[in-house]
C-alpha cells in the first residue's frame, strides 16, 4: 500500500523514516524540488513524479515535513488522514527532541527510532476504520426506490407524479402571493376558529390550509419574490455592510495611493495592538504572560493583514490571481508560527513576503547569454534566439537592442526578417541594421529577408542554415506579432519554433500589462504545446520586460510573468536607445513591490 | 513654613513619579527585548530565515556551507555538528533541503555557526546575503557527477570568489570534493584543472553580460564592480592561486551509518579559518 514514509526537517535532516518496498528514483526530492521551494501549487497537496503519488503535510511551529509516498495506480482516500494524525502524534511525541535539534548546545543528534510501533499502530487504526466505512457503505445495497429503475415501475411513477404535484402546488403559491395573502388576510379578518372549522367541515380544503402554511415557509426559505418584499430591510444592512468595508478600503486606495507607505504601515500598526489587546487575557500576569509567551499565529489572525497585503500587490500591477495565490502561500507558510506579544504581525508577513517574493524572482537557470552562444558556437553551429509576443510590445526594437549588445561582444550576427504579416516590418529591420553597422566598426551584422506573404518558419529555417554556412555567430528571429487568441498565427508561431527549434525563446513583454500578462503567457506557451505536434514541445524560456522606464514603481508584471512561466526575466528594455538594455535587479524589484 | 513643607512633599512625590516611570519604562524595554528575541527565534525556527543574523554579526564565526544541489551539503553539515559525540555513525539520513540549516558547533574546541545554504537555485539570494557575513566557506561538489555538472559547478564556484565580501575580507574558501566512495568520482586534481578552465572560459562572458537596471546611476561604481569581479589577471590562464582568498581542495566522504573520510581534515581548516 504504502511505499514509504518520512519525517524530515525543512532543513532536510531526515528525522525518521520507513520504507516499505524499493523506490526508483527519488519522489520525495523532486517533490521539494519541483513544488515545495517554487511555492507552485498550494491548493493540491498531492504531487505525481514517476510511478509514484506524493502526499505531504507541514508542521510549521516545528520546521517539520511529513510525506507520503504510493504507487500512483493506488487510490489512498485515506493519506490525508493518516498524515494529520502521525503529524499529531509525531508532534506530541518529540516536539521537545525537534526544539533540541534547532538548539546550537544539542550535540548528539536524538534517536526518532521510538516511533517505529506508534505509526505503524496509527497506520493500522485509520487503514481499519476506513475499511469499516467502505464495508458498511458496501454492505447496505441502494434501496431499490433509490434507484432509476424504481422511477419507470407504476409505484414510482405515481410517487414521483405526487412529487410533482407538490412542487407544483409549492410553485403556484409562489407565483401567487398575492392571491395566498388575500386567503390569509379573510382567514385573519374572520374568526380564528372558522379556520380550524373549515379545516375540519371540508377535508379538501384541509390541503389548501396546510399548503397555506406551507407557501409560509416557503415564503422564507425558497420564496424570492416574498424575500424581497419581507427582508429589504435586511438586504439594505448587509449592503451598508459592504459599502462600509468597500468604502474603507477605497479611500484609502483612491486618495493615498501615494503615500501608501505610512498608510499602511500605520494600519498593521493598529492592527498588532488591537490583537494583542484581543488575546491579552485579564490582570497585569495575564498581560506579562501574553507578552514574554507570544502568541500562535492563526488562520484568523493572518486573514486581514493578508488581504491587505493582497490589496497592496495587486495596486503594484500584479494579476489577481498571482497575487492571490501568492499571499496563500505565505500565510499558509506562517500558519502555526510563533510571535512574541509585542511583534508585529505587519513586519513578520513582510519579511515572509520578501523571502516568497525573492524566491520567484531569482531565475532557476542561468540568463548568461554570452556563455551559451560560446557554447553553441563551439559545436559548429549558430546560437538561435526567437523573439515572440503580442502586437505592439517591441519585438523589433529590443532586437535590436540585443543584437547591439551582441556586436558589442564581438559576435557575427544575422537578423532573420520572418514577420512577414505586417507591412514595413522588413524595412524597419533594414533600418536598424543600417544604423548598427554605422555604430559597430566591424559591421558584422547581416539581414537575411525574403519579403512578404511567405511561410516564416520556411524563412527562418534558411537564415540558420545561411547563418551556419557563414559563420555567424548568432541568428536573431524576429516574428510578426500576434494576439494570443488568433489561431491561425499561433499554429505559425508553433511551426516556426517546432520547425527550428531555437536555443532561446524570448517572450517580450510590456511591463505596463497587468492581468492580460497571464492570460498572453499561458495561450503562448498553451499555442506551442498544442499544435507542435511534438512529444515534448518547447516553451517559453525566458522573458524580455519593455517599457520598464515608464512604469515607475508598478513593476508588479515583472512578478506575474516569473511566476507564471518560471522562466527568468534575461533582459529589461528601459528606453529608446540601443545601449538602454538592462538585466533585472531582482533586489529593486522587490523593494519597489514592497515599498 | 506649610507652604515649603507642601513643596517638598510635592516634589517629593513628583519625584516618585519620575522614578517609578523610569522603571517602568526600564521593564518595557526589557520585555520589548525579550519578546523579540523570543519571535525572532521563532521565526528561525519557522522559515530558517536568513534574517536573522542582519543585526551584529560580522564578527561571528560563521562558516558557510554551499554547492550545487545533492552534493551533500545537508550531510556535512550534520557531521560537523554531531561530531563531538563519540558515535560518529549517528548522523541522520538527509533529502533535498527547503530551508537553512543553522546551528552553532564547537569544531576542534572553536566555536563556528555552521550555516548549510540549500543547493536549489532560489536559494542563491539567501547565499548571498550569508556569504556578506562569512569567516569561512566551504563549497561542496559531487565527484562523481563533476563532468556533468561542470558549468554549474564552475559558475556557484565563481560567483562565491567574486563575492565581494569574500574578495575584501580574503576569505578562505575549501572546495570539498565529497563523494570519493564512488567509483566514477574523480581526484581533487583532476576537478580543480576541469573547474580552473570552466572558471577561465566563464570570467569572459560574465564580463560581457549587461548592467543591471539601477547601474544607470553611478556607472563608475558598475565599472569598479566589474573589475573587482573579474578573477585572477587579465591575458593568463585562469588559476585559483591567482584569486585574492585562499582556495584548497579537500576529498571527502560522506555516507550514512560510516565513519565520514576526509572529516579530520575539514574540521581543522575551519579551526585554522576561523583562529586567523
Amino acid at each position: 500500500m504504502l511505499d514509504q514514509f518520512t519525517i524530515a526537517t525543512k532543513g532536510g535532516v531526515v528525522l525518521w523514516s520507513k520504507g516499505y518496498t524499493d523506490i526508483s528514483g527519488n519522489p520525495v526530492d523532486s517533490l521539494i524540488r519541483d513544488v515545495l521551494i517554487q511555492n507552485t501549487r498550494t491548493s493540491s497537496t498531492k504531487y505525481h513524479s514517476g510511478a509514484y503519488s506524493v502526499q505531504w503535510a507541514f508542521a510549521n511551529e516545528l520546521n517539520v515535513i511529513f510525506v507520503a509516498v504510493y504507487q500512483k495506480i493506488l487510490q489512498l482516500p485515506y493519506l490525508e488522514e493518516l498524515l494529520r494524525l502521525v503529524k499529531r502524534h509525531f508532534v506530541a511525541r518529540f516536539a521537545q527532541e525537534i526544539k533540541e535539534l534547532i538548539d546550537p548546545e544539542c550535540a548528539e543528534f536524538p534517536s526518532f527510532d521510538a516511533f517505529d510501533d506508534e505509526f505503524e499502530q496509527v497506520w493500522r487504526a485509520v487503514e481499519e476504520r476506513y475499511q469499516k466505512e467502505r464495508k458498511e457503505m458496501k454492505s447496505v445495497p441502494r434501496k431499490f426506490e433509490d434507484t432509476k429503475k424504481f422511477q419507470s415501475t407504476a409505484k414510482g411513477a405515481k410517487l414521483e407524479l405526487e412529487e410533482l404535484a407538490q412542487a407544483g402546488e409549492m410553485e403556484i403559491g409562489r407565483k401567487q402571493p398575492s392571491k395566498m395573502r388575500t386567503w390569509n388576510e379573510r382567514k385573519k379578518d374572520g374568526e380564528e376558529g372558522g379556520k380550524k372549522k373549515g379545516a375540519k367541515n371540508k377535508k379538501g380544503k384541509e390541503n389548501r390550509v396546510w399548503e397555506g402554511k406551507m407557501s409560509k415557509e416557503a415564503m422564507q426559505a425558497l420564496d424570492f419574490s416574498g424575500k424581497k418584499d419581507g427582508s429589504e430591510s435586511d438586504g439594505a444592512r448587509v449592503a451598508a455592510l459592504v459599502d462600509e468595508n468597500s468604502k474603507g478600503v477605497r479611500t484609502k486606495d483612491g486618495v493615498y495611493e501615494v503615500a501608501d507607505v505610512a498608510e499602511r504601515s500605520s494600519d498593521f500598526q493598529l492592527l498588532g495592538d488591537e490583537e494583542a489587546e484581543q488575546d491579552t487575557p485579564k490582570g497585569i500576569f495575564g498581560m506579562f504572560k501574553s507578552l514574554t509567551s507570544g502568541r500562535v499565529l492563526s488562520k484568523d489572525i493572518l486573514s486581514e493583514p493578508m488581504a491587505r497585503m493582497r490589496e497592496h500587490l495587486v495596486n503594484k500591477n500584479v494579476a489577481t490571481d498571482i497575487a492571490d495565490e501568492i499571499c496563500q502561500t505565505v500565510a499558509q507558510s506562517l500558519i502555526g508560527v510563533r510571535v512574541g506579544g509585542l511583534q508585529n504581525i505587519r513586519k513578520l508577513i513582510e519579511q515572509s513576503m520578501e523571502t516568497a517574493l525573492t524566491r520567484i524572482l531569482t531565475p532557476i537557470s542561468s540568463t548568461d547569454i554570452i556563455r551559451d552562444i560560446d557554447h553553441a558556437n563551439s559545436s559548429g553551429r549558430p546560437y538561435t534566439m526567437a523573439f515572440v509576443g503580442v502586437n505592439g510590445v517591441g519585438k523589433s526594437t529590443n532586437l535590436s537592442k540585443v543584437c547591439y549588445w551582441l556586436l558589442q561582444n564581438n559576435k557575427r550576427v544575422l537578423i532573420a526578417a520572418c514577420d512577414t504579416f505586417r507591412s514595413g516590418a522588413v524595412e524597419q529591420l533594414r533600418v536598424h541594421v543600417r544604423n548598427l553597422r554605422a555604430l559597430s566598426e566591424n559591421q558584422s551584422v547581416e539581414i537575411f529577408e525574403r519579403g512578404y506573404g511567405k511561410d516564416s518558419a520556411g524563412i527562418a529555417r534558411d537564415a540558420i542554415s545561411f547563418g551556419t554556412s557563414n559563420g555567424f555567430d548568432v541568428v536573431l528571429i524576429d516574428t510578426a506579432g500576434r494576439m494570443q487568441d488568433n489561431e491561425p498565427l499561433m499554429r505559425a508561431l508553433s511551426k516556426l519554433v517546432s520547425v527550428n527549434s531555437p536555443d532561446k525563446i524570448l517572450f517580450v513583454g510590456e511591463a505596463l500589462v497587468g492581468n492580460e500578462a497571464v492570460d498572453q503567457l499561458q495561450k503562448f506557451n498553451q499555442a506551442m504545446r498544442d499544435f507542435s505536434g511534438q512529444s515534448r514541445p518547447r516553451q517559453i524560456d525566458g522573458i524580455i520586460l519593455t517599457k520598464f522606464d515608464t512604469i515607475d514603481d508598478r513593476v508588479g508584471a515583472a512578478l506575474s510573468m516569473t511566476y507564471i512561466t518560471g522562466q527568468p526575466i534575461v533582459f529589461v528594455g528601459t528606453g529608446q536607445t540601443y545601449t538602454d538594455l538592462r538585466k533585472m535587479n531582482v533586489g529593486q524589484v522587490i523593494r519597489a513591490l514592497l515599498r | 513654613m506649610a507652604d515649603g513643607m507642601e513643596s517638598t512633599g510635592m516634589s517629593g512625590l513628583v519625584l516618585g513619579g519620575l522614578v517609578l516611570l523610569a522603571l517602568g519604562l526600564a521593564g518595557w524595554y526589557l520585555l520589548q527585548q525579550q519578546s523579540a528575541a523570543i519571535s525572532k527565534k521563532s521565526l528561525a525556527i519557522a522559515s530558517g530565515s536568513s534574517s536573522i543574523s542582519h543585526g551584529s554579526s560580522s564578527k561571528q564565526p560563521k562558516v558557510v556551507i554551499t554547492g550545487l544541489m545533492n552534493t551533500g551539503k545537508t550531510a556535512l553539515w550534520c557531521h560537523l555538528r554531531f561530531s563531538q559525540t563519540s558515535v560518529k555513525s549517528a548522523a541522520p539520513m538527509t533529502q533535498t533541503s527547503m530551508a537553512l540549516n543553522i546551528a552553532e558547533a564547537f569544531i576542534n574546541e572553536t566555536r563556528a555557526l555552521l550555516v548549510d545554504v540549500p543547493g536549489h537555485q532560489k536559494f542563491h539570494f539567501d547565499r548571498t546575503t550569508q556569504l556578506a557575513q562569512a569567516r569561512a566557506v566551504v563549497f561542496v561538489v559531487d565527484s562523481a557527477q563533476m563532468a556533468k555538472n561542470v558549468r554549474e559547478t564552475a559558475e556557484g564556484l565563481y560567483e562565491v570568489l567574486a563575492n565581494e565580501h569574500v574578495q575584501e575580507q580574503e576569505v578562505p574558501v575549501l572546495v570539498v570534493c565529497n563523494k570519493q566512495d564512488d567509483p566514477l568520482a574523480l581526484a581533487n586534481t583532476r576537478i580543480q584543472v576541469l573547474l580552473e578552465d570552466e572558471i577561465d572560459r566563464l570570467r569572459g562572458s560574465r564580463q560581457a553580460g549587461l548592467d543591471s537596471v539601477q547601474d544607470t546611476a553611478n556607472d563608475d561604481a558598475a565599472a569598479e564592480e566589474r573589475t573587482r569581479d573579474f578573477l585572477g589577471f587579465e591575458g593568463k590562464r585562469f588559476a585559483f592561486e591567482d584569486v585574492v582568498s585562499p582556495v584548497q581542495f579537500n576529498e571527502a566522504t560522506m555516507v550514512v551509518g560510516h565513519d565520514a573520510g576526509g572529516l579530520e581534515q575539514i574540521e581543522r581548516w575551519i579551526a585554522d579559518a576561523l583562529q586567523n
